[in-house]
C-alpha cells in the first residue's frame, strides 16, 4: 500500500502501487525518485518529491531487517538521494502495509505538520507548536500527545531552515531520537514542505502475510544462524559498537586526521571502541544496544556522561572521527556532547564533523580545540550567518574561507577511510550515485578487515573490482531493509546469502535466484546513474578531490593512483 | 631487539598491565611474528588481522627492531 500526500492541498490518497510491485528499500525509493522527479528540479522546490519506503523484508520480524529508506533529489549533492535508517519505524511501516509515502508539493503556509499513519490510515495533522523546535523536544511533545509507543521520525531546526546537511532523526526502541538519515540533506526536503514529523503506530496491527511461512522460517534460521557465529557480528561489533574501527584505521594508517592531513591519529584510543566499551561500563551506560526490532548483532549503544546522566546513543565509528580525529580532538566526552547537538539540531555528523575540520584549516578555530568545535555547532543551531554556512557543508564552508584541501565528492563529505590508504572504498566514493559514501560500496571489508577476502589496500590492483561487486551487492541488500552489516556473514558464509533469497521468495511468493537479486541491484544503480545523468551529474564527476592524486599520506606516504579510466569501468556491466 | 606490540579489543586481555595495549618488547633477532604471539601468550587462532607499521602481514613475517606490531581479533564496523 501506498499513501501520497500533496502539502499544497494536504490531501491524502491512498493506491497500491502496480507500477512499483517488485520493489522494496533503495530499489524502491529510486524507482519513484527515478519515475516522478524531474531531475532538473530545485530539491526544495514544488517538484521534488520525499519518500519514505519499507524494504522486502520490513515487518516479517527477520533479523536485522529494522531499516527503512528515505529518497528524494538532494539538496547536499544535486543527486539522486537514499537515506538509510534503523530505529523503530521501519518495522512499524512493514507491519501496517505500507510500503511507502510520498510527500509531494509544498504547502501554502509556514507551519509544521505531523504525518500520523496507523491501521486507520494517515492523517496530517497541523502542530505549530512545534515549530522552532529541536528534535529531543519535538519527540518529547509528540509522546506525550500520542505515547511513547509510536515511532517517531522529525527534523530539528536545522530542517526547518533548510541547511543541506539537515538529517530526519528517528527513535530506537526505547523512544530516543538517536538514529538517522543523515547523509545528503533529507530533512532540508522535509523542512521544505513543512513536514517536522512522521510518525507510525502500528497497534492492533497483525503478523504481515507470508507466501510460505515455513519457507520463510527456515530462511530466517539461515541468516540468524550466520549472524550468531560470524565473530564480526556475533562478538566484535556486540562488545565494542562500530567505533572500534578507529584504533584499526589509525593504525592501518588510513584514519583521516586532522582534515585529512595524516592517516594516523595519535589520540586514537581515547576515542575508540575500546575506551567507550570501558567508559559505558565505568558509568553504566551500556554497549551492545539493538536500534531496532529484530536485531541480533546490537552495535549500539547508550552512552552517559561523567555524572551518570544519558548524553547521547547511537555514538558510531563515524561520528567519533569526524568529531573527534577529524578535527583533532581526542576527547569522547566532547565527542558525545558535540553528537548529542547534531542529533538534536538535526545535522549529519559526517558532514558536520568534515565541515569542522574544513573550517579550522580555514582558520575558524584551532584543530584540537573542542570546546570551540561546540560552540561553532551551536551556531549551526541558532541559524547565525556563520552557523548557516557550516549547516551548508564541508564544501560551501571549503569555498568561503578558501580552503583548497576540501574532502568531498558530488558536494558530500568525505567519510572515515582516507582513499589513499585504503583504495577499494576510495572508488566507491569517486563513483557513487550518492555523493562520497562508504556504505555504497564498503570496500574495507577486503581491505582492511580481512572480511570477504583479502585485496592490499595501498595498491591499485583489484580495487575497481572489488568497488564494484560491493556496490551491486550493497544495492541488493539496501533494497531488503536488512542492516548492511549482515553483509560481514554474507561475505563469509554462504548460508547468511542463501538465507536472504529464501526469505524474499518465501514472503512474496517468487522463485528468483541469488543472481536475479543481484540484477535487481544493478538495476537500482542504472536508475540511479540516469537520474544523475538528467540532472547533468556525469562520469566526468566520478573522481576525487585534486589532492588526494597528488599529496601523499602519511604513515604510507601514498597517493590515490587509481586511473580515471579504470574508475570509469565500474558502471560496466 | 625491540618491538612496540599493539594489541586491540579482546586481545588486551593478554596485557592487563598495560590498558592502552602498548607492550614494549624484547625479541630475539629474526623472531617472526608467529613467535611473539607465543611470547605474548595469545592463541593464533585468535586473530585476524596482523598490521607490521601499518602495513598487512602474516604469522610468518620476520620482524625487525623498532617495528611496530598491531594485533586485532576479527572485528568490523561501519
Amino acid at each position: 500500500m501506498f499513501y501520497r500526500v500533496n502539502m499544497a492541498t494536504l490531501a491524502v490518497s491512498k493506491d497500491d502501487g502496480a507500477q512499483y510491485q517488485g520493489l522494496g528499500g533503495r530499489a524502491l525509493s529510486s524507482r519513484i525518485v527515478s519515475a516522478e522527479v524531474d531531475p532538473q528540479a530545485h530539491p526544495l522546490g514544488a517538484s521534488n518529491k520525499l519518500v519514505f519506503v519499507t524494504g522486502l523484508l520490513s515487518g516479517t520480524g527477520a533479523p536485522n531487517a529494522g531499516r527503512m529508506s528515505l529518497g528524494a533529489k538532494s539538496p547536499l549533492t544535486g543527486t539522486i538521494k537514499e537515506s538509510n535508517v534503523g530505529g523503530a519505524m521501519g518495522n512499524k511501516l512493514g507491519r501496517l502495509g505500507i510500503r511507502g509515502i510520498i510527500v509531494e508539493d509544498l504547502p501554502a503556509k509556514d507551519t509544521a505538520y505531523v504525518l500520523k499513519v496507523s491501521a486507520a490510515g494517515l492523517v496530517v495533522e497541523e502542530m505549530p507548536e512545534l515549530k522552532g523546535l529541536d528534535i529531543y523536544d519535538t519527540v518529547a511533545k509528540l509522546q506525550q500527545k500520542y505515547g511513547e509507543k509510536v515511532a517517531i521520525g522529525c527534523i530539528g531546526t536545522a530542517g526547518e531552515n533548510k541547511m543541506a546537511s539537515a538529517c530526519v532523526g528517528f527513535t530506537d526502541m526505547e523512544g530516543a531520537p538517536t538514529r538517522q538519515a543523515g547523509r545528503g540533506g533529507l530533512g532540508a526536503v522535509m523542512g521544505s514542505k513543512s513536514v517536522k514529523a512522521i510518525i507510525a503506530d502500528d497497534a492492533g496491527t497483525q503478523m504481515v502475510p507470508f507466501a510460505d511461512e515455513a519457507a520463510f522460517r527456515a530462511g530466517t534460521k539461515k541468516l540468524a544462524n550466520a549472524l550468531l557465529t560470524h565473530p564480526v557480528t556475533s562478538q566484535g561489533l556486540p562488545t565494542y559498537g562500530t567505533d572500534v574501527l578507529v584504533n584499526i584505521l589509525s593504525e592501518a594508517g588510513g584514519l583521516p586526521t586532522r582534515n585529512f592531513s595524516s592517516g594516523r591519529f595519535e589520540g586514537a584510543n581515547n576515542i575508540g571502541g575500546e575506551t567507550l566499551n570501558a567508559t559505558a561500563k565505568e558509568r553504566g551506560g551500556k554497549t551492545g544496544h539493538a536500534c531496532s526490532p529484530g536485531c541480533i548483532i546490537r552495535c549500539s549503544n547508550i552512552y552517559k556522561d561523567k555524572k551518570g546522566e544519558v548524553l547521547t546513543g547511537g555514538l558510531e565509528y563515524e561520528s567519533c572521527w569526524s568529531l573527534g580525529a577529524d578535527i583533532g580532538v581526542d576527547n569522547l566526552d566532547d565527542i558525545a556532547v558535540m553528537n548529542r547537538l547534531c542529533d538534536d539540531i538535526g545535522v549529519d555528523t559526517i558532514e558536520m564533523g568534515v565541515t569542522l575540520g574544513v573550517a579550522m584549516e580555514g582558520g575558524v578555530a584551532s584543530f584540537g580545540d573542542g570546546k570551540a568545535a561546540i560552540e561553532l555547532i551551536k551556531e549551526v543551531g541558532k541559524a547565525t550567518p556563520l552557523g548557516r554556512i557550516l549547516g551548508g557543508g564541508a564544501e560551501l564552508t571549503g569555498k568561503t574561507y578558501g580552503v583548497r584541501r576540501v574532502p568531498t565528492v558530488k558536494g558530500q563529505a568525505i567519510p572515515a577511510y582516507d582513499p589513499r590508504a585504503v583504495k577499494g572504498v576510495g572508488v566507491t566514493y569517486a563513483t557513487t550515485t550518492m555523493g562520497a559514501d562508504h556504505t555504497a560500496g564498503y570496500s574495507v571489508t577486503a581491505n582492511i578487515l580481512s572480511v570477504g577476502g583479502k585485496v592490499d589496500p595501498l595498491k591499485p590492483e583489484g580495487q575497481v573490482d572489488l568497488s564494484r561487486n560491493l556496490q551491486i551487492a550493497t544495492a541488493f541488500l539496501d533494497s531488503t531493509g536488512l542492516c548492511l552489516f549482515v553483509a560481514f556473514a554474507v561475505l563469509d558464509i554462504p548460508e547468511a546469502l542463501d538465507g536472504i533469497v529464501e526469505m524474499c521468495n518465501a514472503r512474496f511468493g517468487w522463485n528468483k535466484t541469488a543472481g536475479d537479486y543481484l540484477e535487481m541491484g544493478k538495476q537500482v544503480l542504472r536508475d540511479e546513474r540516469a537520474f544523475n545523468a538528467g540532472a547533468g551529474i556525469g562520469a566526468g564527476d566520478d573522481d576525487l578531490p585534486e589532492f588526494f592524486r597528488k599529496e601523499p599520506l602519511p604513515p604510507h606516504n601514498t597517493v590515490f593512483d587509481i586511473p580515471k579510466k579504470d574508475l570509469d569501468t565500474v558502471f560496466n556491466f | 631487539m625491540r618491538l612496540e606490540v599493539r594489541l586491540y579489543a579482546t586481545l588486551r586481555q593478554a596485557a592487563p598491565a598495560s590498558p592502552d595495549g602498548v607492550v614494549p618488547l624484547d625479541i630475539p633477532d629474526g623472531a617472526t611474528v608467529a613467535e611473539v604471539l607465543g611470547l605474548v601468550k595469545i592463541d593464533p587462532a585468535d586473530v585476524r588481522m596482523i598490521m607490521v607499521n601499518g602495513v598487512a602481514a602474516e604469522l610468518g613475517r620476520t620482524l625487525m627492531d623498532g617495528d611496530r606490531l598491531g594485533l586485532f581479533p576479527p572485528l568490523g564496523g561501519g
